[in-house]
């Protein structure tokens, strides 16, 4: 399922979610959204992308605050762990956040490892929507 | 002796049995053979041709699950019995000596231990 | 995982057994040698996908890995256990030794079908780990899962990925490439589905052209080897397709398409080819082609046709 961009083509923004499929087992969809909880682009099967930009926002938002309160210093992902499938929240940037959902077998060390490079990529696309 | 072998060694009990084994429907793995083990044959081949039987006779007929296979030689009853489950299905099966088996009542004991198999 | 020659690095075991680390093809070896040691611990795998294998006193108790459905899993995900009683019985014991039966003691699950879910999911293990090739691999501290009670032999496990790696290579291709390859209905009108096995209905009704044979694993909470076989019959029967391969389960020679999310349409299937290995008198498996690889593509009914 594609999201719609007001402004640029999302269609390289989704290759790169859909890339994440690829490159990390146990992975099925992603979602790539504001800080403010509005859709930029998805991946997206049966999740609603709407709705996750918006709990995204919320759930890093939460997170830091928790954060702060333990002293823990600056958030770096949240981790929703189920009985079906883990959900991560993650920045991409200062701006936009990754919501990556994956099923119990998710190969959390190659999400480790690949993030990284998913985020540069996602920030060197999303770098073109700033007027220069 | 596990559960499972303990289950299995029942079939034993009925007489003219004289092999039993638990058997992945799907992967043929052998998940317990108790008995003589020649006489219940190798798993794989056992659940290769339980596919074959649903995959290619099942739909000609009434189709759906198989329920059991007799295959009849000079000497031998071999009988598989589908165990459904939750999970992925395992068959029954067991090598009964001609002579001393009513192969009826053998089919009747051996759908009863088929229910009560994975307790 | 196939039978190697003896690891030389494997015969320092004297001093600490935990910490050894070591080179991908040597895995068997290295297991055939903890045997003997009787070792208890954990051997990790670094790949895609790595893994853990548990053993106690040399024997392969419990194997964790992506790429495929964990005992929790299986149990979650078939309904046999829900998740309550599972945080029930975690609650009831110190480690996950004992979990399993924690489990059985409260009658959650039935021992014998624990005992079958456990040794099914060792193998499943195994074959997802050697399905995912190679990488670094070290020994460790045991580490706490849901154990097995009877631990299988490292040379069984062994004996059989073997064989089953050669069956999806003779009936399909490649291990790796069906455990990334995403199914799809491939419609077969004449086949009423009060025909078909449960389980087929349940790929059938999962598998959407998105889902590669492992996440369809996970989602049915199969194992991965039960589900590539089951795929392979299916794709025999003209139920299911792969994109990128022909409807009779041959590579296409169509130019591949990039990816834009959409779904070919799927093109008509041919009467569908004896994939299946054929019983032959005298007892040997009949299917071996020319080239070794995949069966022939000519039509060859072995059955009769009514209602395929």
């Amino acid at each position: 399922m594609h999201a719609h961009s007001s402004a640029t083509s999302s269609a390289p923004l989704v290759d790169v979610l859909a890339s994440l499929r690829e490159r990390v087992m146990g992975v099925s969809e992603s979602v790539l959204s504001t800080a403010d909880g509005l859709l930029v682009a998805a991946d997206t099967d049966t999740a609603q992308p709407e709705a996750i930009a918006a709990l995204a926002a919320a759930t890093l938002g939460l997170g830091a605050r928790m954060a702060q309160q333990a002293d823990a210093g600056s958030l770096r992902d949240v981790v929703i762990r189920c009985g079906g499938g883990q959900i991560v929240v993650l920045s991409v940037g200062d701006r936009a956040l990754l919501s990556i959902l994956g099923d119990e077998g998710v190969d959390v060390a190659a999400l480790q490892r690949e993030s990284p490079a998913i985020v540069e990529e996602l920030l060197a696309l999303l770098a073109a929507d700033v007027p220069s | 002796m596990s559960a499972l072998e303990a289950s299995l060694s029942r079939l034993l009990e009925t007489p003219g049995v004289t092999g039993a084994a638990l058997v992945d429907a799907v992967t043929g793995l052998t998940y317990c053979a108790v008995g003589d083990p020649s006489a219940v044959g190798d798993g794989v081949d056992t659940a290769e041709l339980a596919a074959l039987v649903t995959d290619r006779v099942g739909p000609a007929g009434t189709g759906g699950e198989l329920e059991s296979l007799v295959v009849t030689s000079a000497r031998r009853y071999h009988v598989v019995r589908t165990v459904r489950r939750a999970g992925d299905p395992l068959l029954l099966v067991a090598a009964l000596d001609r002579d001393r088996t009513n192969l009826a009542l053998a089919l009747r004991q051996l759908n009863g231990h088929a229910e009560g198999m994975l307790a | 995982m196939t039978a190697d020659g003896p690891d030389p690095r494997s015969a320092d075991t004297e001093g600490d057994r935990s910490g050894r680390s070591g080179s991908p093809r040597n895995v068997p070896a290295l297991l055939l040698g903890l045997r003997q040691e009787r070792f208890s611990g954990t051997v990790r795998l670094f790949g895609a996908p790595g893994g853990t294998i548990h053993l106690r006193a040399g024997l392969i108790h419990a194997i964790e890995t992506p790429g495929t459905p964990s005992v929790e899993s299986a149990l979650l995900k078939s309904g046999r256990v829900d998740d309550e009683s599972w945080a029930a019985g975690l609650s009831a014991v110190r480690d996950t030794d004992g979990l399993g039966a924690a489990l059985v003691a409260r009658g959650s699950v039935g021992a014998a079908e624990l005992e079958v879910v456990c040794a099914g999911t060792v193998f499943e293990g195994a074959f997802a780990l050697a399905v995912g090739g190679p990488g670094e691999w070290e020994t460790g501290d045991p580490a706490p899962t849901v154990l097995s009670r009877y631990g299988v032999e490292p040379q069984s496990v062994a004996e059989e990925t073997t064989r089953r790696l050669a069956l999806v290579s003779r009936l399909w291709g490649s291990p790796a490439e069906l455990a990334r390859a995403r199914a799809l209905p491939a419609g077969r009108p004449d086949v009423p589905a009060e025909r078909l096995p449960h389980r087929y209905l349940g790929l059938l009704a999962l598998a959407n052209g998105r889902r590669t044979s492992r996440d369809l694993a996970f989602a049915s909470g199969r194992g991965l080897f039960g589900v590539m076989v089951d795929l392979i019959r299916m794709n025999g029967l003209g139920l299911v397709q792969w994109e990128g391969r022909a409807p009779a389960g041959r590579p296409s020679t169509a130019p591949r398409v990039v990816g834009d999310g959409r779904v070919p349409a799927p093109a008509p299937s041919p009467v569908p080819t004896a994939h299946l290995p054929r019983r032959v008198p005298g007892g040997r498996r009949a299917g071996h082609t020319p080239d070794g690889a995949r069966p022939s593509g000519g039509p060859e009914p072995t059955a009769p046709q009514a209602g395929l």
